[in-house]
């Protein structure tokens, strides 16, 4: 069943058009990837689908509900959570405090308790640091803490932009492995990643974007053994 | 044997008025801080330099000033009056005045046209007062006005100032319980160090800038209402304290409530001592002075921090 | 294209002759006076009250019948406000000459912008009548066109010591020490540097020299170094918020004193008294004009400005009106509004009777450089009149209120 469907899609900044007639299709339940290089506009995407800004066409469809033009506060409200890129945490704030702002919404509110006793146990880690200034941990915990606090949402839909960037490969493994996880709780995962080997073999389907509109499409196991993909992406 | 009592109780004397002058610097130091908190605010979540921040000010003061003058209250008991009405006055320019001009430039880190908007309001309220009220000067005698606590040694403390050293440290203790502890508080607090992050938590932003502008003006309308009681009342005397304010809130950290505050104290304490030991033209020099070195050294203010600004 | 050049000639001349006509008709009509004085800003109380001054003149002048020697032309007053910045006169006046073609010009009160912008005056050799702004150097520059009413500043540092000297006699009380506390600006600069020599060649001991910057926001640390310093004579040079800030201060810290010596200014201003009440009691001021004057005139042209504005005439305004009143006869006298026989007819008028002659002295008469030869002085004090503050005449002795003897020294509340 499609959860959330992007159909022709334009946006942009000023008169710098980034996405051109993108239409991509989120199934229920399913991890999905988009992958693609630098500046063809994946996050632009994110920015667009949380209502960050606007689109200058096309509609977006979740769950039959169109939602382009919805502000950021309605689109978390729907249950879509972005976990954004570089983490964005509130770095004067404490790991606390930052998984309680992902429980913002009054929806969220209601069930902060019974979520933060979740979120810690995914990430033991967490608790043990809960007093301690955001700002201070290390990579890998900030990326704990960002996941976590979108957990703390309660997500019908997971949005990661490059979540393993910048972190060592024993914790990019981890990063996936926790995604792979979170997606077995029957949350619907979008995961924009850089990194296409480790996205494609946990992803159910994928995208390839090129310049701001979708060149190729198919099953993650399909994409890996694809010889575009392997000598574009994966440099083999 | 007299000489030397004499050159005692002369140094006495010159220690007197010096202890005099630090409490006065330490009392009148505190107010200033409390003018220059609602402007650290504003910026602190915003990021907008208000440039009507002054014109608030006077606000504050003239709806203090007439609230005791027409009902004779004492003036403290006018605070839950104008303190709240200055709130909704704060409110209610962010939302009509402002936010349409920040809706236009929502990609713009500092929108500059916003500034020239806040520019405006300063002219605008400025002469409004001027053109309602007149050029007069009004003094408001309360029950307080004038009165003094006579400490030993002849040093005399100004009642008005007192309380209002006061209230600058209770106001400053609830805005911080407001800030940590609050839901409201803690939207604001992220708001304030990522903005697109907290709309990511479902934060209205709008929501939260109109009610930290609010409190930026509910708190310079304390401020106002702690100056009627010994300051007179015109339509130009926001510029007074606004430059004040300007200097303290870079001095104590962009956003910082508590560098607001201390910001203050050390200005008035520069301006009251300093007067001692030079003619008080020159401390005006030595507080700029120290603005500007404590720029080069630590660019972002006594409590300010690097990462937003 | 072609059809219009022809046709061009004559559509510009026909323009002119009616421009010039405009101009003519306009010239008949009403005679433009460019004021230029503070109408917002640190000095708009006293700047609104020389506005008021002229306005109700010009009423007075229009309603008999306006210039009769100009076919009963109507004065027209424009006005520009300096903000008490320099650059903003010397623009306004650049505009008034240039632009709106005024016959005269008046203001600025703030010496500081009366210098440069007068200086305009002179190089386009335009009438510039000075009601108030005491700056010597003023009328010391071998000018043609300014034309000052008002007194010059070491006058009024002359008198303050002149009465001090006459008092210390009159009440056998001797004073020894005395402190300088005055506005940073040219005008409290000004009065200081000439109170430094008298006080040298009076044999008193300064023992406080304290400029302030008139808009400090807390005076108290001056007020505790005028207490530290203990003076037997305190002279001020204040704008008005700053005389109420330091007035109430003075009485709150209860310092002690002999005498409080005001300047004009902020101590003259009627908000000045409203707004500090009893803590005034005492305190000497000195002003071009008091409102117990014994002259003609004067009670009712005050009694009419306060039915009119809620406040009575003060030493600025009434010169202000007085100078309204000038520049008529003035008109009158020259029969034209060219800047240059206007200019002859002020540099040899003398203005001693008529509602305008409200001020002090008997006449104004302007010496070659154009400063009123007989511009005077009056030393007030500041009287709780059963229960009212009022301010009594006291010097010099001729002049002083009918059965009011001074307090010399101070009473000590």
């Amino acid at each position: 069943m499609s959860l959330l469907k992007i159909d022709r899609l334009n946006t942009g900044y000023g008169d710098i058009q980034v996405l051109f007639d993108l239409s991509i299709e989120v199934h229920q339940g399913e991890v999905l990837s988009i992958i693609g290089a630098n500046g063809v506009g994946k996050t632009t995407l994110l920015k667009t689908l949380s209502g960050l800004m606007p689109a200058s066409s096309g509609t977006v469809y979740f769950k039959d509900q169109e939602i382009q033009g919805l502000p950021p506060e309605k689109i978390v409200g729907l249950g879509i959570i972005q976990i954004p890129e570089g983490r964005r945490l509130f770095s004067l704030m404490s790991v606390l405090e930052n998984l309680e702002m992902g429980a913002y919404t009054p929806k969220a509110r209601a069930r902060k308790d019974e979520r933060l006793k979740e979120v810690y146990q995914i990430f033991p880690r967490l608790e043990e640091r809960k007093n301690q200034l955001a700002g201070t941990l290390s990579g890998g915990e900030q990326q704990m803490v960002a996941i976590g606090r979108g957990l703390m949402a309660g997500p019908e839909m997971l949005m990661l932009d490059e979540p393993s960037m910048g972190l060592s490969p024993v914790l990019r493994e981890e990063t996936f492995r926790v995604v792979k996880k979170i997606a077995e709780t029957g949350v619907t995962i979008m995961l924009i990643e850089q990194d296409v080997k480790h996205s494609l073999s946990i992803s159910d389907r994928a995208y390839v974007m090129e310049r701001g509109e979708v060149v190729m499409e198919g099953t993650g196991a399909e994409l890996l053994v694809n010889p575009h993909i392997r000598k574009a992406y994966l440099g083999i | 044997m007299s000489g030397t009592a004499l050159l005692y109780t002369d140094w006495l004397d010159e220690m007197e008025i010096i202890f005099e002058s630090l409490l006065n610097g330490l009392l009148m130091g505190s107010i200033y801080g409390l003018t220059a908190v609602g402007l650290t605010l504003i910026f602190g979540v915003l990021k907008v330099i208000n440039f009507a921040h002054g014109s608030i000010l006077m606000v504050g003061m003239y709806a203090a000033y007439w609230c005791i003058t027409l009902t004779g209250m004492n003036p403290y008991l006018a605070i839950p009056i104008v303190v709240p009405l200055m709130f909704y006055f704060g409110y209610f320019m962010q939302q009509f005045v402002i936010e349409p001009v920040f809706k236009v430039e929502k990609d713009v880190r500092e929108p500059i046209t916003v500034i020239i908007v806040t520019t405006g309001v300063w002219y605008i309220l400025d002469n409004l007062a001027l053109m309602i009220f007149g050029a007069k000067y009004r003094v408001v005698h309360t029950s307080v006005t004038g009165k003094l606590f006579e400490l030993p040694g002849d040093i005399y403390l100004l009642q008005p100032k007192v309380y209002g050293f006061i209230l600058t440290f209770i106001s400053g203790l609830l805005l911080f319980w407001f800030l940590k502890t609050t839901l409201m508080g803690k939207a604001i607090r992220a708001t304030s160090l990522d903005r697109d992050a907290a709309s990511l938590m479902g934060v209205n932003q709008y929501k939260i800038y109109r009610t930290a502008f609010g409190i930026g003006t509910a708190v310079t309308g304390l401020a106002g209402c702690v100056l009627v009681p010994f300051y007179s009342v015109y339509p130009s005397v926001g510029i007074i304290f606004d430059i004040r304010a300007f200097i303290i809130v870079v001095l104590g950290g962009l956003g910082s409530i508590p560098g607001a505050i201390l910001g203050g104290i050390i200005v008035g304490i520069i301006e009251s001592v300093g007067a001692m030991y030079m003619p008080s033209t020159w401390t005006e020099l030595v507080i700029y002075g120290l603005f500007l070195l404590l720029l080069f050294i630590k660019p972002t203010g006594l409590f300010g921090s690097k990462h937003d600004f | 294209m072609k059809i219009l050049r022809p046709m061009l000639v004559p559509v510009i001349a026909l323009t002119m002759a009616l421009g010039t006509l405009g101009v003519a008709q306009a010239a008949s009509k009403t005679v433009k006076i460019g004021n230029i004085i503070p109408l917002s800003g640190p000095s708009a109380s006293v700047g609104i009250q020389g506005k008021n001054a002229r306005e109700m003149a010009v009423q007075e002048i229009n309603d008999a019948g306006g210039i009769k020697a100009l076919g009963g032309a109507k004065l027209e007053m424009l006005y520009a406000d300096s903000k008490s910045d320099p650059t903003a006169g010397v623009s306004a006046a650049e505009q008034m000459i240039n632009s709106d073609k005024v016959a005269l010009l008046t203001g600025c009160w703030n010496s500081a912008v009366t210098y440069p912008t007068t200086q305009v005056a002179e190089r386009y050799g335009i009438p510039f009548v000075v009601p108030v702004s005491v700056r010597d150097t003023i009328t010391e520059r071998g000018f043609k066109n300014v034309f000052r009413i008002a007194a010059k500043d070491s006058w009024w540092t002359r008198d303050q010591f002149a009465f001090l000297k006459d008092m210390e006699k009159e009440f056998g009380t001797k004073i020894k020490t005395v402190a300088f506390v005055y506005e940073n600006g040219d005008w409290g600069t000004g009065f200081a540097a000439g109170w430094k020599k008298l006080a040298k060649a009076a044999g008193y001991k300064v023992v406080l020299d304290e400029p302030y910057p008139s808009t400090a926001s807390d005076l108290t640390p001056v007020v505790l170094k005028i207490k530290r310093a203990k003076p037997d004579v305190l002279f001020l040079t204040s704008n008005a918020s700053d005389a109420i800030l330091l007035t109430n201060t003075l009485a709150n810290m209860k310092v002690h004193l002999k005498a409080i010596i005001g300047s004009g200014g902020g101590h003259a201003d009627p908000t000045f008294l409203k707004a500090v009440g009893k803590n005034a009691d005492g305190i000497f001021d000195i002003v071009e004009w008091e409102t117990d004057l014994n002259k003609p005139g004067v009670k009712e042209a005050n009694a009419k400005f306060n039915k009119l504005y809620g406040y009575n005439l003060a030493g600025e305004a009434v010169d202000a009106y007085a100078s309204t009143y000038l520049i008529k006869e003035a008109l009158e006298k020259a029969a034209s509004t060219d800047p240059q026989k206007i200019r002859q007819a002020l540099a040899n008028i003398k203005l001693c009777s008529g509602p305008g002659a409200i001020f002090s002295y008997e006449c104004i008469d302007f010496d070659k450089d154009g400063q009123n030869k007989n511009a005077a002085l009056v030393v007030v004090q500041i009287h709780n009149d059963n229960g009212t503050m009022k301010r009594f005449s006291v010097w010099p002795k001729a002049a002083r209120h009918a059965g009011y003897t001074p307090t010399f020294p101070m009473a000590n509340k």
